[in-house]
């Protein structure tokens, strides 16, 4: 059986990505030496999947029908997404196996949820327990699995690495000496000037590795518990289809992106909360994605509507992959020529996206948080800077070409400016919606600026049901409810990929 | 599929359904709900994006840069002042610090509260020094002179008591030049409970070039202060200023910093307040208790719900007589009930143990005088305290045992009266306890007389 094999640096004509490349081929091989998850030889996984984006959504799908009997998700809805995600019954931390693992010389303590220890004739044996039944495995077992545990956490620190080592950012107009003089604040309290402007610490691959990482089924693929500036325990749970995905894939991104997350000068409460923080840490992985299917991704609706108006694409608008699909029978018709059209526009797209974010977007905002913050509770949005920063670099062209776009818009001029200042004075109202008017006490300051917002998500039904659903458990449960199960993980943000994508 | 990848960051989540609740109108919202409606939807969305390109980009022939100044320093206050709102909000509630306490977050919590205060009292001073210069017509200069944020103020804030300009260049150049006369001073003492303070007060008046008259001569001395300072004894910055603006009779704006000299913000001014003042004197008088310094406080996360320690978790059972409170001494029943009627009832102990030989130990004989409210319980004589069976009737109890014939008396026959209990008015009541047997009570307390389940029935009911 196969596993992680190096990945062809697909996009060689980029320098960053040719990094990417070498870095992965320098220690794929080592993952491929060591141990395979047990429940990779089940599923008969050949890492990485196919090259081309249909065959390698095949073989995904295909791998998916055995994963998910592995780990049943509680409700999945039409086009197979997980309304919501894998129940199980609660373990008490401790009940699995705890076992560390060193990664880029930090220890990370591993636990294995689903796993016991036992005794068996002054042996020690191992159950394993999914959906399909209990198991028994060997030491040999375990210690693979850990072996790629170790080696998944280790690429995924060093690709962000590579990508974000340069964020040992200058403000504009401050020197070296200014940010590392010590400030005395209080009695016993003395900070850097860095820590006030709240800059980001990275210093090696080691800075993206959790504490803690806890291995089982859960309801999202990846999760992170965020904690305040600096300093916290970084948990990261992750569930093993997730481990699959990325095997598929040949990339460690998923765990990429809880590490964007979990790095802990990078987001923070309640920073946190002022920025989008999911399409930051799904523009520093799952961008790196080889295929367009990337683009269906929720948490890039805001880039969608970006690269709609700058580039003129929109897969959505576009009308997906598919040529029909069938729900009942559970049947998707894809237009092949489709497919390759996205994909060699995603091959055309990406690296400049790619570029965009490591060279100016991360930068942008690690310089002075307090002013992106600021930027957008002016516009009450929390992707203001994310799609300023983005018109810095590129211009618009999507109405049919530079030209064309640039005449449609100047012709608008007027009409334009006038809808913008009538916009601006509207921004951060309060919009009176009765189902939910109750709703903006709890949390406060919340309901206020900045929030969410894609032309993406407009009418989308899947928000107006959750919408819904926050609703009524508020009704009907009370505050306290909603917050724990908020805090809990309860109510996930799903937008749909019916518009023909073969999800 | 992908929907799986939906990752969790906490606290994304509360901001994800906020969206979805709440209603503050973003940017693009209201634009969208703007535009023409002919626009098609990949028009309505250019267009949004070129106007915000245009409002927050500049232009160079080598590409476009995004603009430093877009946002005013107020509005950065007040971010840093909403982030420890954030702050305090996560610290009152008690599912929040559970969380940050499980996830670690204890000390970097202190930290970035400390960081974020730092923030805005450096703001903050940004902010009151540029309305102070536009009430007195100071002229700023440099970064402080734009009333945009830009992170050199924020690199600025370490020095910016030394060098924030508070001063009205005219009272600058009479203090310089002598022609601002200190026309009162003072030292005072305050006192508190919590604190005391000794301050230091000085009032200015200005001296007029040459008094032309006598009376602008006297006048001066009876002319309200143009500028005063109130100072801790021995400090470097004052906490109080007060300015006289043109035009005024009274010295009418205020400058107060409240922060101690081991903290940052100690020289800047915390608040600008509008008021009526003659003199620092009469500030004083006003605000001594404000003037008296606090310590200030930092926020420590701590669990809200304690589990207690074994030891004190309480177990009391209403059979004890040890957790109530006795009035010892010798006392007399007050009420006379010995030749009214009353009927008999029989008290089992509620433990009977392991008792294998069928018999029942009785704990209390008692003579419930139904119709005045008085209850004797009479202790068994050893003898009659092991019963295998028994009924009453009428102020007769029956006893039967096993080696005996059966007996029938009334209570006070059959053991030694220990309690009697009697009500007093409506629900209150009293038992009298005769610990020894001796026939004097030697305590009492007060009960609450409930009448509910109390006997009202005949003696048939009673017993078996």
């Amino acid at each position: 059986m196969k596993n992680m094999k190096p990945m062809k640096p697909r996009f060689s004509h980029l320098k960053v990505l040719g990094i990417l490349g070498l870095l992965l081929s320098l220690f794929l091989p080592q993952v491929q030496a060591k141990g395979v998850p047990h429940y990779f030889k089940e599923l008969g996984l050949s890492c990485p999947g196919p090259t081309d984006p249909l065959e390698m959504r095949k073989e995904f799908l295909t791998v998916l029908t055995q994963t998910r009997s592995m780990w049943p998700p509680d409700v999945v809805d039409g086009y197979g997404n997980v309304a919501s995600g894998w129940i199980s019954v609660p373990n008490i931390v401790g009940t699995g196996l705890w076992r560390s693992v060193v990664v880029h010389g930090k220890e990370v303590k591993v636990y294995l949820r689903d796993y016991r220890e036992k005794e068996e004739g002054g042996k020690k044996v191992y159950l394993y327990y999914d959906a399909r039944g209990v198991k028994k495995l060997s030491e040999q077992d375990i210690s693979n699995l850990l072996e790629y545990i170790e080696g998944y956490l280790a690429s995924a620190a060093s690709f962000l690495y590579e990508n974000l080592k340069g964020l040992k950012v200058n403000p504009p107009n401050t020197t070296k000496e200014e940010l590392e003089k010590e400030i005395k604040i209080a009695p016993g309290v003395s900070v850097t000037l860095k820590r006030v402007l709240s800059l980001p610490q990275i210093y090696g691959p080691e800075s993206f590795v959790p504490d803690e990482l806890y291995f089982g089924p859960i309801s999202p693929w990846g999760m992170v518990y965020l904690g305040m500036y600096g300093d916290y325990t970084r948990r990261i749970f992750i569930h093993p289809e997730a481990m699959v995905y990325d095997c598929l894939q040949g990339k460690p991104l998923i765990m990429a992106h809880e590490m964007v997350h979990a790095q802990p000068t990078l987001q923070w409460l309640p920073f946190a909360t002022y920025i989008d923080v999911e399409i930051l840490a799904e523009l520093n992985s799952g961008l790196w994605e080889s295929h367009f299917w990337e683009l269906l991704h929720p948490y890039l609706a805001v880039l969608n509507d970006l690269i709609w108006a700058a580039f003129g694409y929109s897969y959505m608008d576009s009308g997906g992959s598919a040529d029909f699909r069938s729900e009942s029978a559970g049947l998707i018709w894809v237009d092949k020529d489709r497919v390759a059209k996205h994909q060699k526009i995603w091959e055309k797209i990406a690296p400049e996206i790619k570029e965009w974010v490591v060279q100016d977007l991360m930068p942008q905002i690690y310089s002075d948080p307090l002013y992106v913050m600021t930027v957008n509770m002016k516009y009450c949005w929390d992707s203001a800077f994310i799609a300023i920063s983005f018109l810095s670099r590129f211009e618009l062209a999507g109405l049919g070409g530079y030209q064309a776009t640039q005449s449609w818009l100047s012709e608008r001029e007027k009409v334009i400016e006038d809808v913008w200042e009538r916009a601006l004075a509207k921004t951060g109202d309060q919009v009176i919606v009765k189902e939910n008017k109750d709703l903006s006490n709890l949390y406060p300051g919340r309901a206020f600026c900045p929030q969410p917002f894609s032309f993406s998500w407009v009418e989308d039904p899947r928000v107006v049901a959750l919408k819904k659903q926050i609703s009524e458990d508020y009704k009907s449960k009370g505050r306290s409810y909603v917050i724990s199960k908020l805090l809990r993980g309860g109510y996930r943000f799903s937008v749909p990929f019916g518009f023909g994508g073969a999800r | 599929v992908k929907t799986l990848k939906l990752v969790l960051a906490l606290l994304s989540l509360l901001v994800g359904s906020a969206i979805l609740s709440s209603c503050a109108l973003t940017a693009p919202e209201a634009f969208y709900n703007e535009a023409p409606d002919e626009w098609n939807k990949q028009q309505k969305v250019t267009a949004f994006f070129y106007a915000l390109q245009k409002e927050t980009t500049t232009f160079s022939p080598s590409g476009r840069s995004i603009r430093q100044d877009l946002v005013e320093v107020d509005k950065a206050l007040y971010v840093a002042e909403r982030m420890l709102e954030d702050m305090r909000w996560f610290s009152e509630n008690e599912e929040y610090v559970n969380y940050l306490l499980w996830n670690g977050s204890k000390h970097s919590f202190t930290e970035t509260e400390a960081v974020w205060k730092f923030l805005a009292k450096c703001l903050r001073a940004y902010k009151i020094q540029s309305d102070l210069a536009s009430v007195l017509g100071i002229r700023l200069e440099g970064i402080s002179s734009s009333k945009r944020y830009n992170i050199r103020l924020i690199t600025a804030c370490p020095e910016l008591a030394g060098n924030i300009r508070l001063l009205e260049p005219r009272i600058e150049e009479a203090l310089k030049s002598g022609r601002l006369l200190p026309n009162q001073i003072l030292r005072l003492e305050l006192a508190d409970p919590m604190g005391s303070v000794t301050l230091e007060a000085i009032t200015y008046i200005v001296q007029p070039d040459s008094p032309q008259t006598e009376e602008e001569a006297l006048n001066r001395f009876y002319s309200p202060g143009v500028y005063a300072e109130i100072k801790r004894e021995g400090e470097e910055f004052p906490i109080v200023r007060l300015y006289r603006t043109p035009g005024s009779d009274y010295m009418n704006i205020v400058l107060v910093d409240l922060d101690l000299p081991d903290y940052f913000g100690y020289g800047l001014p915390d608040k600008m307040e509008r008021g009526f003042y003659r003199s620092a004197l009469e500030y004083i008088s006003a605000m001594a208790r404000y003037l008296i310094p606090r310590e200030e406080s930092s926020t420590r996360l701590a669990r809200k719900k304690f589990v207690p320690s074994p030891e004190d978790v309480s177990v009391v059972k209403s059979s004890e007589a040890s957790f109530q409170v006795w009035e010892e001494g010798s006392f007399d029943l007050p009420v006379e009930y010995k030749d009214k009627d009353f009927i008999s009832e029989v008290r089992l102990k509620k433990d009977q143990g392991d008792r294998k030989d069928g018999l029942k130990e009785v704990e209390f004989f008692i003579a419930n005088y139904y119709t005045i409210d008085v209850v004797e319980y009479y202790t068994p004589n050893k003898e009659y305290s092991l019963v295998k069976d028994y009924s009453t009737y009428g102020n007769q109890v029956t006893l039967w045992f096993r080696d005996r014939p059966s007996i029938s008396s009334p209570p006070a026959s059959l053991g030694v009266l220990t309690y009697v209990m009697f009500r007093e008015a409506d629900n209150k009541g009293w038992i009298y306890w005769d610990k020894d047997g001796d026939g004097v009570f030697d305590a009492r307390r007060p009960i609450y007389w409930s009448s509910e389940g109390r006997y009202s029935g005949s003696s048939e009911e009673v017993g078996f």
